[in-house]
C-alpha cells in the first residue's frame, strides 16, 4: 500500500473512494475534536497523575491545548497529502497518528473490548465496526511499511 | 491491545452513510480515579496542617503505559522505538509486559521528565501515567 522510493519517500496506492472515505471520516473527526468535550475522546487526554489530583489538574490545564494542537497539525498534514500520489516520512507519521486517534474515539463509542466477537451484518453497530476494522487494517499497513 | 488483521471488513456497507460518531455508549466513568495519597508521604512533623497542598516527595518518578484493549501492540512498540530510541528488541519487550501484566515501566527520571514523557505518550493515544517510584509497581 506504501513503497518507499528511493528518494526516502513512499508511493501510495490507495483507491479513490477509499481516499474519499478517509476525508470525511477525518471531518468528522475534526469537528469531535473541537466541539464540545465528549466522552469518545476521554482516551485522547488520559489521566497523568492518578494518585495526585490537584498536579493531574494543573496537568490537563496546561497541555490540553497542546495535545488538541498536535492532533488538528497531524490531521491537517493527512488532509493535504491524502490525495497525493507520493507522501514524505513525516506525512505518513501524521497520517499514523491521525488513523491512531480516529480508532481511538470510534473504539471507545463503540466499547471496544479484548477479543470481541464479529456483529453480524444486520447489527445496528455494523457500518462503524466495519470501519473500526478498516482503520485497524490501514494502520498495521502503515507501521509495516514505515518500519525500515 | 489487539493484533491488527489483514483482512478488510466485511460487515457493513463500505459507506455507512454520515454520523459514524453519532451518539454512542462510551463507558462513563473515567480509567482511574484520582485520590490524593496522604499518609505516607507527609511529613513526620506537621505544625500547621494545610490541607490544600500536596506533599510531593522528592524521589524519582517513573512512567508507566497501561494495557488498553484498542491500542495495536504493533503501534506500541514503534510508539516506544520512536519517542524513546529503544530498539526493537527493548521496545518489544516493554511492549509484551503492557500486553500481559496490564502495564510496564518505559521510563523514568525527574518529575518534569516524566511528564514530558507522558505527555508525548498522550500525543500518540498511549494510556500513559506517573507515580512517584516504589509507590506501586
Amino acid at each position: 500500500m506504501f513503497n518507499r522510493l528511493p528518494s526516502g519517500e513512499f508511493s501510495v496506492d490507495l483507491a479513490d473512494d477509499l481516499r474519499s472515505l478517509i476525508e470525511s471520516l477525518l471531518g468528522e473527526y475534526r469537528d469531535l475534536l473541537l466541539g464540545d468535550a465528549d466522552p469518545a475522546l476521554r482516551r485522547l487526554y488520559p489521566t497523568a497523575y492518578p494518585e495526585h489530583e490537584s498536579l493531574d489538574e494543573e496537568y490537563r490545564r496546561l497541555t490540553h491545548d497542546d495535545l488538541l494542537a498536535t492532533r488538528l497539525t497531524a490531521l491537517e498534514t493527512f488532509e493535504t497529502s491524502l490525495r497525493a500520489a507520493t507522501v514524505t516520512e513525516d506525512e505518513l507519521m501524521a497520517w499514523m497518528q491521525s488513523i491512531n486517534g480516529l480508532r481511538l474515539v470510534l473504539g471507545t463509542r463503540l466499547d471496544i473490548g479484548e477479543d470481541d466477537e464479529p456483529v453480524p451484518p444486520d447489527h445496528p453497530e455494523a457500518g462503524a465496526r466495519g470501519l473500526y476494522e478498516l482503520l485497524t487494517m490501514l494502520l498495521g499497513q502503515v507501521l509495516r511499511d514505515l518500519r525500515p | 491491545m489487539t493484533k491488527p488483521t489483514s483482512r478488510a471488513p466485511v460487515s457493513g456497507p463500505a459507506f455507512p452513510g454520515p454520523a459514524f460518531f453519532g451518539p454512542g455508549s462510551a463507558a462513563a466513568s473515567p480509567p482511574f480515579s484520582a485520590s490524593p495519597r496522604a499518609a505516607d508521604t507527609a511529613p513526620l512533623e506537621v505544625f500547621e496542617p494545610i490541607d490544600d497542598i500536596e506533599i510531593i516527595p522528592d524521589t524519582p518518578w517513573v512512567v508507566l503505559v497501561w494495557n488498553d484493549p484498542i491500542n495495536l501492540m504493533e503501534y506500541v512498540t514503534f510508539v516506544f522505538q520512536k519517542l524513546f530510541g529503544y530498539s526493537r528488541e527493548k521496545a518489544t519487550r516493554l511492549m509484551l509486559d503492557v500486553h500481559e501484566k496490564g502495564r510496564a515501566v518505559v521510563s523514568s527520571g525527574s518529575r518534569e521528565k516524566a511528564e514530558l514523557d507522558v505527555f508525548r505518550l498522550h500525543e500518540h493515544g498511549l494510556w500513559a501515567t506517573m507515580q512517584n517510584d516504589g509507590s506501586g509497581s
